[in-house]
């Protein structure tokens, strides 16, 4: 929702592995583009992604072995930390670059595998980082990134309406079975629906208890979600990070992180195994299938919705005080 | 010290724009009355080839006596579409053509105001043409010419994104100077005592350094541009780079690089350098013309490399405003047609 949202957030948007001392990355998040990398003492840093000479993506550049931003057109270099322009090629002993001279910088943390970028006014950047709901375990954590073509709104909707749309789960499958409306708490939004292993079975409305559970939890507005696959006694059997952000062209992109959980019995077995062996017990879709999402029956987003419009009918006294 | 944003380094001339340049709008300013090189003439021949100039149509093609000619029209709709004719054929649908240099040239103007003595002077080139073809190239950049023209007036950025071919910025001077008229700007780089690039030494040049002196002449109006470089030790590398302003998303360059007096390898393997030095530059002109389009109150950073930039930028805007005003005349001191032999440092080809 950040096209028409401006309330300040953290977006996570990369994966701690993609963000390197070697080549810069580009992000992006609506409008705002970025840059990051990792300086010299291996801490990710975060610029706006345009050299303030020639406006060019600092992103086509490189990083040098101090660390810094080179822009690869003229090779204007930038501290990642401040932003302050520290080299221009050639210039004369007796010449020194402004004071003024400098790139946009942005807030950069780093959590749970996930790089985190402050996206809004910069003075507001000390706001602490939403709760962590994801923590990594099992034997092998799966991880992955994708650009898919479709809105982030529809992103977000579709996770409520219907997840299996873009997640993949190798052992189970997700039915259209829902266990309540969705619930806030702590500013997150909390849905269960029913859930079985994978293998035969009947249609989803001749089966009268579901063996297993999948809750969706989601920010609102950044539409970061924790998915987790439960038993009926709320045992954890996997569990996943997926965090999508509006990407260029009415696109998301979506970054994800995943395990197994030690879960025993012979489906849990087999999840833990598929796993250890290269497939995710929960995954995002490399490709969403267009006819499935459009047949989406509207249903808890709905309520996802009247929560964000609330949400935003407050913002302003938010804003305010961010700014 | 620090470096003002209007400080222009150059020769015996005011060291400062007259006024800040304003916001810079690249693509949006479309000049007229200009001769521009729109094909190699081997390009045209009896079926007609399409070319524009800042999105005006031309149809370039040659009659039964080869002569060439440039429509608005195409040759088979042009009776019936002729009185569609735009001002910038006077009504008539066929525009101002010559042929010169081994190029075919179109005014984009009012014809009227077309002068033969507004074609820029290029002495490296046989006015009568006729160059083998391994010297031509045709090549597009996906940006407005001005930031194309601007990429070339700062040759700084070759250390960076040309390394193989002219060297990295390691040198012991590296001096930029700057001169311009009413039309024209001119930047000379001299670096001192710098490595010899690789491509250099694979044709041959043994030296471990060399000094580079690169001219860069640029016609605001027209977009055309002269790059003559010079690796001593080593060979001339004189390229005719006219901009042709397409439209406000691409430029097309009819590039010849006529390298006369070098051996036989280096005058064949340097044309070719132009297929891999041009996706370099699009690399970043292409995504930077996106952040061009529209209007900002952030203005861009300079350093003192960038004078010929600047004062490009400052002389194009110059132009519109004047333009602007109805006035599309040639200020005395404009001089397109006058002799560069001096300015290169280099004999006549004939």
């Amino acid at each position: 929702m950040a096209e028409t949202d401006p309330t300040p957030r953290w977006w996570a948007l990369a994966l701690s592995e993609q963000v390197t001392g070697k080549a810069p990355l580009a992000v992006r998040c609506g409008e705002e583009e970025v840059v990051l990398f990792r300086d010299a003492g291996g801490v990710a840093r975060a610029l706006e992604d345009r050299c303030p000479h020639r406006r060019v993506p600092l992103s086509l550049g490189k990083i040098t072995a101090g660390g810094q931003m080179q822009c690869g057109y003229h090779g204007w270099t930038y501290d990642g930390a401040t932003g302050k322009c520290v080299a221009i090629p050639n210039l004369h002993d007796d010449e020194k670059v402004p004071e003024r001279y400098r790139a946009e910088t942005r807030g950069v943390t780093e959590r749970d595998g996930f790089i985190y970028v402050w996206i809004g006014a910069p003075q507001a950047s000390a706001a602490p980082l939403p709760p962590s709901l994801y923590t990594p375990g099992g034997l092998r954590e799966h991880r992955g990134s994708v650009t898919l073509p479709l809105s982030h709104d529809a992103f977000v909707a579709a996770l409520f309406d219907g997840p299996w749309v873009l997640l993949d789960f190798a052992t189970s499958r997700v039915t259209d079975f829902l266990l309540g409306d969705p619930e806030m708490s702590d500013g997150w939004l909390m849905l269960e629906r029913g859930a079985t292993w994978g293998g035969p079975h009947l249609p989803d409305r001749f089966v009268p208890e579901w063996p297993l559970v999948l809750r969706v939890t989601v920010e609102p507005v950044t539409g970061e979600t924790l998915v987790e696959m439960l038993d009926t006694n709320e045992r954890l059997i996997s569990a996943a990070e997926v965090s999508a952000a509006p990407a260029a062209r009415g696109t998301t992109a979506v970054i994800w992180r995943s395990y197994a959980a030690d879960y025993g019995g012979p489906a849990g077995l087999a999840t833990r195994g598929l796993s250890m062996a290269g497939r995710p017990a929960i995954s995002v879709r490399r490709f969403v299938n267009g006819r499935k999402l459009a047949s989406l029956r509207i249903a808890p987003s709905h309520i996802w919705r009247t929560t964000l419009r609330a949400a935003r009918d407050n913002a302003p006294a938010q804003r305010d005080t961010a700014a | 010290m620090d470096m003002l944003e209007t400080d222009v380094p150059n020769a015996g001339r005011a060291n400062k724009l007259t006024s800040p340049v304003r916001d810079w709008n690249p693509g949006s300013y479309r000049l007229r009355d200009a001769w521009f090189p729109l094909a190699h003439s081997e390009s045209v021949r009896k079926r007609p080839v399409k070319r524009l100039v800042h999105s005006q149509p031309y149809y370039l093609v040659r009659d039964a006596q080869g002569k060439a000619l440039a429509t608005e029209f195409h040759p088979e709709r042009f009776a019936e579409q002729r009185r569609l004719a735009s001002e910038f054929t006077g009504g008539t649908g066929e525009y101002p053509v010559t042929e010169i240099y081994g190029y075919v040239w179109c005014w984009y103007g009012d014809p009227a105001r077309a002068d033969l003595s507004l074609i820029p002077d290029i002495p490296y080139l046989p006015r009568k043409g006729g160059l083998p073809g391994y010297m031509r190239s045709t090549t597009r950049f996906d940006s407005c010419s001005e930031l194309s023209l601007e990429n070339l007036l700062d040759l700084t950025h070759a250390d960076y994104l040309h390394t193989y071919l002219t060297g990295d910025e390691e040198c012991d001077s590296d001096t930029v100077t700057v001169e311009y008229t009413s039309e024209t700007v001119t930047m000379i780089r001299d670096q001192i005592n710098k490595k010899t690039p690789d491509f250099m030494k694979k044709m041959g040049v043994k030296s471990e350094r060399l000094d580079f002196r690169g001219v860069i002449h640029v016609y605001v109006r027209s977009s055309v541009a002269h790059a003559f470089g010079r690796f001593t030790p080593g060979y001339s590398v004189p390229l005719f780079h006219p901009c042709v302003p397409e439209s406000q998303f691409q430029n097309r360059l009819n590039v010849t690089i006529n390298s006369w007096d070098a051996p036989w390898l280096f005058k064949h393997m340097m044309p070719l350098q132009g297929y891999t030095v041009s996706p370099q530059d699009n690399y970043v002109t292409r995504p930077q013309n996106a952040r061009y389009l529209e209007p900002t109150d952030r203005r861009d950073m300079h350093s003192r490399f960038d004078g010929a930039g600047i004062r490009y930028r400052f002389l194009m805007q110059q132009l519109a405003e004047r333009q602007s005003q109805g006035d599309y005349s040639y200020l005395p001191d404009a001089d397109i047609g006058r002799d560069l032999t001096e300015l290169f440092r280099t004999i006549r080809v004939e």
